[in-house]
Formats: C-alpha cells, sequence, structure tokens
C-alpha cells in the first residue's frame, strides 16, 4: 500500500507531467496538432482534466482526448501531411510513448471508427493503437474499428501496417484487414475494400457477443486489461528505483554543495543528477502512458460491458449469472484500482 | 444574573454574522418543486429530455460514463424498462394524492435531499473512480437524494440550478453543460439501492 509520503509525491510528480505535457514545446508529430473540421458534438478531454466542446483549431496535445457525439465527426491534422478522421461515437487518444529513450506519439482509437492517412514524414511514424492492438504504419491509409467489447478491426487502404496482439504480428498490404477479437491475437486477413467497411454493422456483432455471454466478454476483456497492467507492472518499479537513485543524488548534491562548493556541485548535477533526471522523467512518461491507457479500458470499454449488463438486468433480460458477473467486474475493478490508480489523479477521471 | 441589551450586542452581532456567513457560502436549495419537475421528466419518460437534463459526465454506480451515446442508452433502456417514479404521480396529479393529501411528488417519492460531501462517494463505491468523480464533477450545489421507482428505490446525485458542470478549458475557456436548460441535473445514479434515505 502506498504511504502518505509516496502519494504526495506521486501527485507532485503527476502535477509536473502534465505541466510538461501542457507546455510541450515537442509537437506529438513534426508539427502541432489540431482540430481542422468537426460538425456535430464533439469534446477534448484535456490532459489537465478539462472538458470542453472542441472547435475550428482546438488544439490536440499528448494527452488529450477526443470524444465525438451521435451527431458527431471530426478531422484532427498535423500540419498539412497526417489527418485523423473520427467518425461519430468514436474516442481517440492522443499519447506519448518513450522507445528507446526518443517520444514516440500513439495514436490510439478507444472505441469507434477512424481513419488515418498518414505520410512518413522525416522518420515520423506513430503508433496506431487501439486497446487490444499495436500497429506499426508505413505511408499508410488505414481505418480502424475499436468494438465496444474490446475487438479490433483494422483495414488498410495504402500502404503496409504490422498488426501486433498477443506476441503475433500479421503485416497487411493494400486492401487487407484483420480482425483482432477481445483479448486474442489477430486472426487471419482478409480482403477488403474501403467502401465495404460500416461500424455499425460490424460493432452489433460486438454487442451481441456481449448480451449473450456477458461474462465470457468480461473475461476477455480482462485479459487486455491484465495486458496493460502487465506492461504497467514493468515500468513501475524501474520509475520506483530510478526515483530512488535521483533523489539520493540529489542529496549528494547537496552534500557536495555544503563541502565542496557550487561548482563541483554543478559539475555533480551535469555527470551524475542531470542523467537520471531524463531518465526519471522518460520513464515516468511511460508509467503514465500505460496507467492512463488502463483508465481509458476501464471507462470506455468496461465501463461500456458493465452498461449493458446493468440495463440488462433492469429490463429483466440479463443472464442468471448476474452475480456471478458482478463479482467478477469487481474483481476486475479491483486491479486496476491497485495496479493503475496509483499512479493517476482525480484530473483523470 | 440580569443582562441589558448591551450585554446582548456582541453575542448577537456574531450570531448575525455567522448566519450570514452562513448563508453565503450555503448552496443553492433542492426545493421540493424542483423534485416534482425532476419527478415528471423521468415520468414523462421522454428520452431526449432526460439526456439533456443528465451531466455530461455522468456516474452510473461505481463507473463513469463520458459519452452522451451511453447516458442516452442508459435511459432509454431505463424507460423501455418502465422505469417510473412510484406512485407514477404527474405534477397535476401531486394534490391529489391519496397516501399524502396536498402534498407533493416530492414529499411522497423522494427522500430528503443531503448536500452531497466528502463521503458520499461512498454510495457508489470506494474505488479511485467514484472518489475522483465526485471530486472532479460533482457541482457544489448538490445533493443525494433517494427516488422510490417501479424498478426499486434509486439514489440519485441531483445538482441544483444550471451548474457549468466541466473547465474553463485552457484553450477555450467554454464548459460543459448539458445542452438544454433542464433542471435539476442528474449527476449520476445508482441502484436499486436498499431503502432507508440517503447517507
Amino acid at each position: 500500500m502506498r504511504t502518505a509520503a509516496s502519494a504526495c509525491r506521486m501527485r507532485l510528480l503527476i502535477a509536473a507531467a502534465l505541466l510538461l505535457t501542457a507546455c510541450a514545446a515537442l509537437p506529438v508529430f513534426g508539427q502541432e496538432a489540431q482540430v481542422v473540421y468537426l460538425q456535430g458534438t464533439v469534446n477534448i478531454k484535456s490532459a489537465s482534466g478539462a472538458l470542453a466542446p472542441a472547435d475550428f483549431g482546438s488544439p490536440v496535445n499528448p494527452g488529450d482526448t477526443v470524444i465525438t457525439g451521435r451527431d458527431g465527426t471530426a478531422q484532427v491534422q498535423e500540419g498539412n501531411v497526417n489527418t485523423i478522421t473520427l467518425s461519430p461515437n468514436s474516442v481517440f487518444t492522443l499519447q506519448r510513448q518513450i522507445v528507446d529513450q526518443k517520444p514516440q506519439p500513439v495514436l490510439t482509437t478507444v472505441l469507434g471508427s477512424i481513419t488515418f492517412k498518414l505520410q512518413r514524414v522525416g522518420g515520423f511514424e506513430p503508433g496506431i493503437a487501439t486497446m487490444s492492438t499495436l500497429a506499426g504504419a508505413r505511408g499508410t491509409e488505414l481505418t480502424v474499428f475499436a468494438g465496444s467489447d474490446g475487438s479490433t478491426l483494422i483495414a488498410v487502404a495504402s500502404g503496409v501496417v504490422d498488426v501486433q496482439s498477443q506476441g503475433r504480428t500479421v503485416s497487411l498490404n493494400q486492401d487487407e484487414a484483420v480482425q483482432v477479437n477481445a483479448g486474442m491475437p489477430p486472426g487471419e486477413k482478409f480482403k477488403i475494400l474501403h467502401g465495404q467497411l460500416n461500424f455499425s454493422e460490424w460493432n452489433q456483432g460486438r454487442e451481441e457477443a456481449i448480451a449473450s455471454n456477458p461474462i465470457a466478454a468480461l473475461d476477455a476483456a480482462s485479459r487486455q486489461l491484465d495486458d496493460i497492467i502487465t506492461s504497467l507492472e514493468k515500468v513501475a518499479p524501474q520509475y520506483e528505483e530510478l526515483h530512488a537513485k535521483l533523489l539520493a543524488a540529489r542529496a549528494k548534491q547537496k552534500e557536495i554543495l555544503d563541502k565542496q562548493g557550487k561548482d563541483a556541485a554543478t559539475e555533480f548535477y551535469k555527470s551524475d543528477v542531470n542523467p537520471l533526471e531524463v531518465q526519471t522523467s522518460n520513464t515516468f512518461l511511460n508509467v503514465r502512458y500505460w496507467s492512463l491507457s488502463a483508465l481509458s479500458f476501464r471507462q470506455f470499454v468496461l465501463g461500456g460491458i458493465y452498461l449493458r449488463e446493468k440495463t440488462a438486468q433492469l429490463t429483466g433480460t440479463a443472464t442468471d449469472d448476474h452475480q456471478a458477473f458482478l463479482a467478477r467486474f469487481r474483481s476486475i475493478t479491483e486491479s486496476f484500482d491497485r495496479m493503475a490508480a496509483q499512479y493517476l489523479s482525480k484530473l483523470d477521471v | 444574573m440580569k443582562f441589558g441589551i448591551r450585554n446582548l450586542t456582541l453575542p448577537l452581532a456574531a450570531a448575525g454574522a455567522l448566519l450570514v456567513a452562513s448563508c453565503a457560502t450555503a448552496p443553492p436549495a433542492l426545493h421540493d418543486s424542483d423534485l416534482d419537475r425532476l419527478a415528471n421528466r423521468i415520468n414523462t419518460a421522454d428520452v431526449a429530455q432526460l439526456v439533456n437534463g443528465s451531466a455530461p459526465v455522468f456516474l452510473l454506480d461505481s463507473e463513469v460514463y463520458h459519452r452522451t451515446s451511453d447516458i442516452e442508452y442508459l435511459w432509454q433502456k431505463l424507460v423501455a424498462a418502465g422505469f417510473k417514479v412510484k406512485p407514477p404521480f404527474t405534477q397535476a396529479d401531486a394534490g391529489n394524492s391519496a397516501s399524502a393529501p396536498g402534498s407533493s411528488v416530492a414529499a411522497v417519492a423522494f427522500s430528503a435531499p443531503v448536500p452531497v460531501s466528502a463521503n458520499s462517494y461512498s454510495s457508489f463505491g470506494d474505488g479511485f473512480q467514484p472518489k475522483g468523480f465526485f471530486e472532479r464533477y460533482v457541482p457544489a450545489n448538490s445533493y443525494l437524494v433517494d427516488v422510490a421507482t417501479t424498478l426499486g428505490t434509486f439514489r440519485l446525485i441531483v445538482a441544483a440550478g444550471h451548474p457549468s458542470f466541466i473547465g474553463p478549458d485552457r484553450y477555450s475557456n467554454k464548459t460543459v453543460t448539458p445542452s438544454s436548460q433542464e433542471s435539476p441535473v442528474i449527476v449520476g445514479m445508482t441502484g436499486p439501492i436498499d431503502t432507508g434515505g440517503a447517507k
């Protein structure tokens, strides 16, 4: 269990991370991303926790979530080359992960249907993610469906996309698609034409799967959350260790300042403290990435499954296993609270 | 011991100051007429009206919903299941209640509103989400109130007046509010619960 001191430290670090994100001069892609077109209801939940209607020109920064309403569509553009188009009822998050000590933008389709038109400029290669897959895109136009049960369908209109899930990778070329069922590796790829894509029809199957066996849907979703939490469990101890080293180094720097003077302390800062600060900050960004991913999954996928089962129970159409569902759901959310919530703040809710 | 008026000046002034201070900080009250309107809205079973009268970020049990489509889904299903304030009065019927002649729907079907406090989240669970939701999204002028319905007793988070829920945003300074001026606003709900009044 976290101590009060560590809780305080975490709040400060979360605040620091938010500040870094908000003030980041580094754009998420090559240039700043912003909303260039919208229609109907479109809200942006910013990294600072504010939720507000989007407008033409609204910036979309790392940590932001764009949510379209039933009547809403939005287009987010970076420079003049990369475009992200959100269909109605979609949720998109822009995050940043540190890979090989370099920030990598990760564009996540949490729910709904999103089309990406991406050009690789100056080495730019974002991760295209859903709650269950990560795809590397190279000079690509692709559409991503993220269903109510956590399943994914990725269809490529041009370029090449490598889709990874549960340790398996499938390479997609033009007019190819693959479905990744919740908590499963990618299935077999198949041919598809862009005009054949229909999210509502596809998602209807996902809704029916939840309705017919909500516990199975919950179990599959739970495996996805487990994957996210496993990734978090890998980086969190690294962060804790680095943070402890950083505190020790700062203490030593102060000791050097007291005993040997300013020049020696500055030298020690450059050689020891600053590299640790960079490493700790980078690792913390990854901790935040995975904990925010867990939260998105909890709110938009697990929450959706819960809503369907809850209303089925109220309307008398639930399965006989409602109590078993509730027990399973409670166990999953407890796992979320135990592992991910400690790295989140109320602003993230 | 005898006290003249001058002896009372200081205590009266202090009491007056306390009264003024308490009035200045007290949130807008949730009146029976507000609850009557709420009952009417529920019993009219108009999903669009119910969605418009719900907060843009909504708490159902321990789960937080940011999408209007989810809130709409909830009301669609509740309406389809015949969710009504029990007994299913309309506002016009309220004065003719046999069980409580002359009373409003509020007096019959709702518990006394309890202002939201630091521990109010516990009705919705004790995890990260309910705690964070109450801190982040529940306006100061909100109350917990239990309502008897055809589907059991539900505990509602009800915001009096026309609160601005979220924001201001760091760029646009805009806030998200319900799309119409429905008042009071339902911010969340949990249930069916054991009866016994709002804690």
